[in-house]
This record gives structure tokens, sequence and C-alpha cells, in this order.
């Protein structure tokens, strides 16, 4: 019995006191100029990637201010050339004062997203600092896999089927029908191009794998 | 000699246009061929410049228009031969799988167009699973590439298959439509290349001689030996080489800057690809040596050509090296020192990579020496492997 109630205890504190740390996204409340903004930078799993960024612009009194030009940017802190054209945010129809974009995050590390606002009630411009790097792995589809895959298939036995025609028959003077040892030419030639191609997926593969090792003991 | 669906057309027309008519499915491959080299090198010099990539850039949508061009004209023609072909058309096809029919170049290029259109979910899967990728030489990229060089094997088949069907009058016309689709094939397989054997910096490493010894004698060799222009390997590596210098010329004309972040290097026009290699000048001595061996004594052949090739490019790259990194090239028509928007400029500039080094981090010539002779073994075998497919290529008639 008492056992059984110290179980039930643990694991209602384990219960009540769960929470999730650590997410890769940034966030950001405060000014922009005259508005009040939370910003929130929806970092990209991967590097390089595409962030999302949304901004919230509420005026002084709470009420949402629309009807503002909000551009955003991203660049790294040791960039020491001039900065690109900003990416314009734009509203988002069903919600007023909520403004969206998206940046491509070049390189990982320290960047920062700016944040400008140019509206009826002034200008203002934020920074926000944001760490990228990357923090996930995609599986495959098992839907595209299996495309690729028969795909694949389709293109392997069409790439022999061609090195057969090839030898069998692209040489012969047009009209001539080819003999036994054409014939027999073509498929010592399909045996090599199946074996050669076979080698070279395998290859292939072996370099997918490595990327993707290389890729998970990076990701944070 | 009998009537073919290469011959029918060009007497026709040629008794309405002269003698410089070409069927229309060769003029559409080729001019399928010219969108990807084109698109190729732009896109190369987009993302070195602008940074953007959406699928839908003008480089990516001729690439693609290229893949469509190939696909729809050699599926017509399968298509065509297969279920309204005339005897002639059969009797100039390949069959595949007991029922199709069609010119065998037209079969390659269509493998070109799936390989390439399998590329791009393929690739936009691996952006998003590992990110943008900034180099050339990915997986995916890869099969993207191999679906390109097919549709330049194709484009260069049909134009094998003409020049060996065609009278002796008319056969000069499709040598240089050869000549051209291969210059093709060895611009792209250049810009395969570039990331390890393009710019001065590379050209005191041997790792450039052994890459180039690989890879171009083995699309070089075989194409000079299926064409029947008297200076074969010559006349593909000037058209390379013209291709290469109008797309750098006309790239730096037009203004362009970065529009992704971080820029380190504050770009004001597209940047142009490297000066073309100078495999013009071994080509020449590819061309003197073929003729002088003729055929029938291929591993000799092989072997002159690779110790040749690999001793060429040293004597002729080295110097050029020295020229390259130095002020004098910084100008519009050499277009040397123009980098990508995201590379932090200093004096490695200016300086050689990749050198053959010993422990002490010391420029070796033995380490060197070494490393050329592993390029001439390379360039040997290469030589090899190519000959033997060009001369098959030499007796392609469907």
């Amino acid at each position: 019995m008492r056992l059984l109630g110290a179980v039930v205890s643990v694991t209602a504190i384990v219960a009540v006191t769960s929470a999730h740390i650590g997410s890769p996204d940034a966030w950001y409340e405060g000014a922009v100029g005259p508005y009040h903004a939370i910003v929130q930078v929806a970092t990209p799993g991967v590097v390089p990637g595409v962030a999302t960024v949304y901004v919230r612009l509420r005026d002084a009194k709470g009420v949402p201010a629309t009807g503002v030009d909000v551009t955003i940017q991203a660049n790294r802190y040791d960039a020491l050339a001039t900065s690109p054209p900003p990416e314009i945010a734009a509203p988002v129809a069903t919600e007023p004062g909520l403004y969206s974009g998206q940046l491509w995050v070049m390189a990982g590390g320290s960047n920062g997203v700016t944040v400008n606002a140019h509206g009826g009630l002034g200008d203002g411009r934020a920074v926000i600092p944001v760490v990228v790097v990357a923090n996930r792995r995609l599986d495959l589809d098992p839907r595209l896999g299996a495309a690729l895959t028969a795909v694949g298939l389709f293109l392997f036995i069409g790439l022999v089927t061609i090195v057969g025609a090839a030898v069998r028959e692209s040489s012969l003077p047009p009209g001539s029908v080819p003999d036994a040892r054409q014939r027999w030419k073509a498929r010592t030639a399909m045996a090599v191009c199946t074996a050669i191609v076979a080698l070279a997926l395998f290859g292939g593969s072996r370099w997918w794998n490595a990327e993707d090792r290389n890729f998970r003991s990076s990701i944070y | 000699m009998t009537a073919s669906v290469a011959d029918r057309p060009v007497v026709a027309e040629r008794a309405r246009f002269g003698a410089w008519a070409i069927p229309g499915p060769l003029y559409a491959v080729v001019l399928a061929s010219t969108c990807i080299v084109v698109g190729l090198i732009w896109d190369v010099s987009w993302h070195r410049t602008v940074g953007r990539d959406t699928f839908w850039t003008l480089a990516h949508v001729l690439e693609q228009l290229a893949a469509v061009i190939a696909g729809l004209t050699c599926g017509y023609l399968v298509l065509k031969s297969t279920f309204a072909g005339t005897p002639d058309e059969r009797a100039t096809s390949v069959r595949f799988w007991h029922f199709f029919y069609g010119p065998l170049g037209a079969w390659v290029c269509i493998w070109g167009t799936l390989m390439m259109i399998t590329s791009a979910p393929l690739d936009n899967w691996w952006h998003n699973a590992y990110g943008l990728d900034v180099k050339i030489i990915s997986p995916p990229h890869m099969v993207l590439a191999w679906g390109m060089i097919a549709i330049q094997i194709g484009a260069m088949l049909m134009a094998l298959s003409a020049q060996n069907r065609a009278p002796a009058e008319d056969q000069r016309l499709y040598s240089m439509m050869h000549a051209y689709a291969a210059a093709i094939l060895v611009t792209m397989v250049a810009t395969v290349i570039q990331e390890d054997a393009s710019v001065g910096n590379h050209m005191h490493g041997s790792k450039f001689y052994q890459i180039t010894a690989w890879v171009i004698p083995l699309f070089l060799i075989g194409l000079s030996r299926a064409s029947r222009l008297r200076w074969p390997a010559t006349t593909i590596t000037a058209i390379y080489s013209a291709i290469t210098l109008a797309m750098s010329w006309i790239l730096q004309l037009f203004p362009a800057t970065p529009k992704l972040a971080p820029i380190y290097n504050a770009v004001t026009h597209m940047v142009p690809p490297a000066f073309p290699l100078l495999i013009i000048v071994p080509a020449v001595a590819v061309d003197l040596l073929m003729r002088k061996f003729g055929p029938g004594r291929d591993w000799k052949l092989a072997a002159v050509i690779g110790v040749t090739w690999v001793t060429v490019m040293v004597a002729v790259h080295w110097f050029w090296a020295d020229f390259l990194l130095s002020p004098a090239a910084r100008n519009f028509f050499i277009g040397a020192d123009q980098w990508s928007y995201t590379d932090r400029l200093g004096d490695w500039r200016y300086r050689f990579w990749t050198l053959d080094v010993d422990a002490t981090g010391k420029w070796n010539p033995l380490a060197f020496a070494k490393g050329i002779v592993i390029a001439m073994l390379l360039g040997v075998v290469s030589s090899r492997i190519s000959l033997a497919l060009g001369s098959a290529m030499a007796k392609v008639k469907r």
C-alpha cells in the first residue's frame, strides 16, 4: 500500500512539473520604435535554411497596429560588407497587427534578425539575437522514398536496356538484323553495365550515409 | 545508299534551302544541350552573386526547359517511330523492350530527362533535410549532372549517327554539330570539377593535374575518335573555350548584388566562371598523336596520350597560374580574382592552394612528382576507356 502510494505520488509529480525546455525559436518582447512588439523567430531546423518571422505589433493602448510597413532581415554578427535588401513581412489577413515573413539564414551560429517598422505612429527598429544551429534530422518520407526507389529502378533498367540496344544494333547498317554474336555481346555488355551501376549505387549509398553521419554529428 | 530518316529530310530540305539543312529533332536536342550548359554556368554564377535560392530562378527555368525540349522531342521521335514509323525510320532505330523503336540518341536523351526530373524532388528533400548545399558535388546534384550529361551524349549520338550515314558532302556539317555537342559536354564536365580544378590557385598542386587527367580525357579522347574532323580535339576544346569566355564576358556585363546575408564580399556584377582551362594545347597534341598512331594500337596510344596530356598540362598551366594570380589578370577579359559574395577576402586569393607539401608544410618537389606520376597513370586509364567508347561511337548508325 505504501509502495503504491509512493508510485502514484512520484507519477503525479512528474506529470505536474514536466515542461519543454530549450525551444530553438527566439522570442523578443519590447519596443520597436513607438510600437509594442512580440517577435517570434522560428529558426530553421537546418543551416542554411529558411526562418519564419512573426511580428505582432500593438500601439500604446494595446490596439493591434495595422497598416504598418514591416520589413525583416537576417545577418551574422561578423558580416563585413553591406546588408542585403530587407524582406517584407506581410500582414496576416486573419489577425490584425500580425505580420509574417521568411528569411534565408545562410550561416549558423550567432545571427541577428532586424525588424523595421514604418507606420502612422512613426518608425522603429529592433535587433533580435538568434542562434541558428542544425537541431533536427528529417526522415525520408516513406511515400517519397518508395517513389524514388521505383523511379530509380526504372532508370536502372532503362540504362541497362539502352546499353544492350547500343551494343546489339546501333552500329549495324540501317535495316540489318543483329546476329547471335551481336546478341551475345549485348547481353555481356548489359551484365557488365548492371555490375558497374550496382557498384555506383552502392558507392552513392555510402556517400549519402557519410553525409548523414556528418550532419548528425553537427546537430545540437 | 539506302535512303534514311536522316537523309530524306536533308535531301528534301537541301532542294529548298541548299546544303546547310539539318533534321529538326537534331536541332532541338542541340538547342536543349545549349540551354543546359548556359543554364548551368548561369546558375553557378547566380548562387555566387545573388545567393537567392528559389526553384524558379531564370537559370533553373532554362535548365528545366532544356529537359522539356529534349524529352518531348525525343519522346515524339520514339512514339512516331514505334506507332507510325516508316520502314526507313524503323531501319535507323534501335529496339527497346522488343516493342519500341527510336534512335539510340533519343533513348539516351529520354533517360537524361527522367534523371533531371527525378533529381528535383530528391534535391528538394535533401535541402530540407541537410540544409541548402552551397557546393556543386552532392548526391542529388550528381543525379542532375548525369541527367544533363546524358542529354549531351544523346545529342552527340544523334549527330554521330547522322554523320556516319550522311553522304560525304554532308558529313562535315554533322561532324561540326557533334563537335559542338561534345564541347558542351566538356564545358559541363569542367563546370562540375571547378571547385577543385579551375582557378590559378589550384594549378601548382598535383591534385589539379590528377583530376583533369582523369575527367577530361575520359570524354575528350573518345569524342575525338568518333569525329571525322581533321582536328577534332582541337575543335572541341576551342568551342569549349569560346563558350566559357562568352559566358564570362556576358555575365560580367550584368549588375547584380547579393540578396542573402551574410555578405562578406560586396559584389556588384554577376560573378563569372574562371578563365577556361588551356586544354586546347594538349588537345592539339592529342590530335597529332591520334593521327600518327591511327586505329588498332589503342593501348600504346592511351599510354602516350596519358603521359603527353599531363606533361603538356603541367608545362602550360604551371606558368599560366602565375599570370592568373598576378594583377595583370584582374580585368574584364581574363576575369581573375572574382569571388563569391560569401568569400571572406584575404591574401589566400593570391596564394597557391593544395600544394604537395612535406611534414613541415613546405612545398616538396618529390611529393609533387609522385602526384604527377599518379596523374599520368590516371590519364592512361582514362584515355584507354575513352578510346574504346570512342571506337564504338564511331560506328553508330542508328
